[in-house]
């Protein structure tokens, strides 16, 4: 059963065709890692994804859910329920402590839990941290941070863009081991990024250019999944 | 727990915040210093006016009034009809005794003063009357008249033979404040030196007056304890419906309504009252004054109304800035919170609850300055303090809370505009 299903999906910005025609399958438990170079339309993917946009035609199917037939609150709801997301910029809420930015997902998602957001944030190694502003907090560390909210209503499916873009290589291998210990855990990683030794910790590795996806066979252990039936939505 | 990231939400703005709540509470502070003064103001107006002299006039009842014209007595051998003085005690007594703030007596004799003839009048100037339940109350001419602009000073009740002189009196007459002054007393072959005290002008029928103490015209009369008329200074109501009802026809009363015109300070009401404790006599509400009085009130209060609805107004488009530039301000977080799974309804339910907050602190706050404002207004205006109203809280703070969420509900749908994949992609 797919978990992530796009078919011939187009998202045009006025002139510009940031997808032209994606069809991507991705199997509950995988770990997809994206590349291209800037401006292929790596985001935007991510974006659809993440019900954070709709596409302008095609299909985007999340965990059986067709997005297209949703409005506002039920994209939030999806992504509220399936989806966990870290960002390039780590996007945290600069007023709240650490486990606050922890438990504000938690709020969102159904009710706030002190112990249990501590916990999330031992299980990234920022047990010590609790209480730290995000100023006051290195780049690894609110990276961290940002995976812990993005893992503590555990999520279908997490996605990832660029996490590492803006760290040294010692705090690459940390978050790249926490998606992994969740990826482990039989849980759907997409991931985009510009290093490939990063991308070849996946399963499997497509290749975005000029708004077209291209499965690269080279990365994948398994190869690219085939695309097809699996894609009817849930009844 | 969450409390405390709601807390840290809602001081991340706080220096907006602050000036939603300075804006409502300026608002809200000039709302309830009108309000206030608005349902004072009747009460205020009332004894306001009350300087301008007497409301109500006790005459003796018209079958018994002695037909007199320009002080001649054209009917000297019939029973001279009079108002009681020693009932005028009554008028402290009735019902409505904390009502009537002064009254004097008057008993007017006509003299002959340098070879023409003036107007002499008995009263009481400021005399010591012992009431029931008020041992220093003092009444007279004085209290009756506070505004009266007198040169000199003010005759003493002891003091017989001294006179006020009117002021076109002290002109004809060419006395001042100071000067002695003859007259010849009717009936009497002697002339009275009267030491005139003071000189009075009102513009009015006063300034024709000589005014001495009651005893000196009681002697001229020889009377027998009755006096000409007497005027009233009342704290009344001003007139509305019932009132008018009354007035016109007050058998078509039903006996509620009775009661509750009987039991209320119209002027109407007071003087049915004084007429029933003394005998023999008319009381005749100076009308001038007290309708004038009910539709200047009712001015005052609608013009109060729009200038409070004009400054609740200038707060709400106050609180519609504010509140555009404090979302514009957090697009980046109301994105973000958007992408970890916030809906729209909770964010925005989260901005209006903190606009109710602020409008509910700024509803306190503005309470208290406006109640300092209105006691400001009222010193100076009427020269005494206003009666707060705590009623008015309630009100209020419910004002200010709408005020706020008033001028939020517009701005807060800016938040329905903001894309989290926008924002985050850092615009
Ligand atoms: N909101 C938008 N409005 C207009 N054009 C957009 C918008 N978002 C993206 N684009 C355009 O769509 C194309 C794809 O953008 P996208 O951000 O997906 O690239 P990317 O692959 O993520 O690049 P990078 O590696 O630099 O992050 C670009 O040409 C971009 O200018
Ligand atoms: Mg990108």
């Amino acid at each position: 059963m797919s978990v992530i299903c796009l078919e011939n999906v187009v998202k045009q910005y006025g002139e510009v065709r940031a997808l032209d025609g994606v069809n991507l399958t991705v199997e509950r438990g995988e770990w997809l890692a994206i590349m291209g170079p800037s401006g292929s339309g790596k985001t935007t993917l991510l974006n659809l994804l993440g019900c954070l946009d709709v596409p302008t035609s095609g299909n985007v199917i999340i965990d059986g859910r067709k997005v297209a037939g949703l409005d506002t609150d039920g994209l939030t709801a999806l992504r509220r329920e399936t989806i966990g997301s870290i960002f390039q910029q780590f996007h945290l809420v600069p007023y709240l402590s650490a486990l606050e930015n922890v438990m504000l997902a938690q709020y969102f998602h159904s009710m706030a839990d002190a112990a249990e957001a501590a916990r999330a944030l031992e299980a990234v190694g920022m047990g010590e941290r609790l209480h730290h502003k995000p100023s006051q907090l290195s780049g690894g560390e609110q990276q961290r941070v940002c995976i812990a909210r993005a893992l503590v209503n555990y999520p279908a499916i997490l996605l990832a863009d660029e996490p590492t873009g803006n760290l040294d290589r010692a705090n690459e291998e940390v978050v790249l081991e926490l998606i992994r210990g969740f990826h482990q855990r039989g849980q759907t990683v997409i991931l985009v990024t510009h290093n490939p030794e990063i991308a070849r910790c996946a399963d499997r590795m497509s290749v975005m250019s000029y708004g077209k996806l291209r499965a690269c066979a080279d990365a994948s252990p398994a190869g690219p999944a085939a695309t097809g039936d699996e894609c009817a939505p849930r009844p | 727990m969450i409390a405390r990231v709601l807390r840290a939400s809602f001081w991340s703005d706080w220096r907006r915040k602050l000036f939603a709540v300075l804006n409502v509470a300026l608002g809200t502070a000039l709302a309830t210093a009108l309000l206030n003064l608005t349902l004072d103001v009747g009460d205020k107006m009332n004894e306001e006016l009350r300087g301008f002299g007497a409301n109500l006039v006790i005459v003796p009842r018209s079958d018994e009034l002695p037909l007199r014209l320009g002080g001649v007595d054209f009917n000297p051998l019939a029973r001279r009809g009079g108002v009681p003085l020693d009932r005028l005690r009554l008028l402290k007594e009735i019902f409505w005794r904390n009502h009537v703030m002064a009254f004097a007596p008057f008993l007017e004799e006509r003299v002959s003063a340098a070879g023409g003839a003036v107007d002499l009048v008995g009263t009481w100037f400021d005399r010591a009357y012992p009431v029931l339940g008020d041992e220093t109350f003092r009444t007279g001419l004085r209290s009756l008249n506070p505004w009266w602009h007198v040169e000199g000073a003010w005759p003493e009740d002891g003091e017989v033979e001294s006179a006020l002189v009117g002021a076109r009196v002290a002109e004809k007459l060419g006395v001042a404040a100071g000067d002695p002054l003859t007259v010849r007393l009717p009936g009497q072959d002697r002339d009275a030196r009267l030491a005139v005290r003071g000189v009075v002008r009102t513009g009015d029928g006063e300034d024709d007056r000589i005014f001495v103490p009651l005893e000196l015209a009681q002697r001229i009369r020889g009377g027998a304890g009755l006096v000409d008329l007497v005027q009233v200074s009342a704290l009344t109501a001003p007139d509305n419906e019932l009132a008018r009802q009354a007035r016109h026809n007050r058998e078509e009363l039903t006996t509620r309504e009775l009661d509750v015109w009987y039991c209320s300070p119209y002027v109407d009401a007071i003087a049915f009252q004084v007429e029933e404790v003394i005998p023999g006599v008319q009381v005749k509400p100076i009308r001038r004054i007290s309708e004038s009085e009910g539709v200047v009130v009712r001015k005052i209060q609608l013009l109060m109304a729009v200038v409070t609805a004009v400054a609740l107004s200038c707060s709400g488009l106050g609180v519609f800035s504010l509140m555009t530039a404090m979302i514009a301000s957090r697009r980046q977080e109301i994105a973000l919170t958007k992408a970890i799974g916030a809906s729209n309804r909770l964010l925005m339910l989260l901005f209006l609850g903190e606009m109710t907050l602020a409008g509910v602190v700024g509803g306190l706050v503005g309470y208290v300055a406006g109640v300092g404002i209105c006691q400001l207004i009222s010193v100076q205006l009427f020269a005494s303090w206003a009666a707060v109203k705590p009623g008015v809280i309630p009100v209020v703070v419910l004002l200010a809370v709408a005020v706020s969420l008033g001028g939020s509900l517009v701005p807060v749908r800016l938040i329905l505009r903001v894309e989290p994949s926008l924002v985050l992609a850092g615009e």
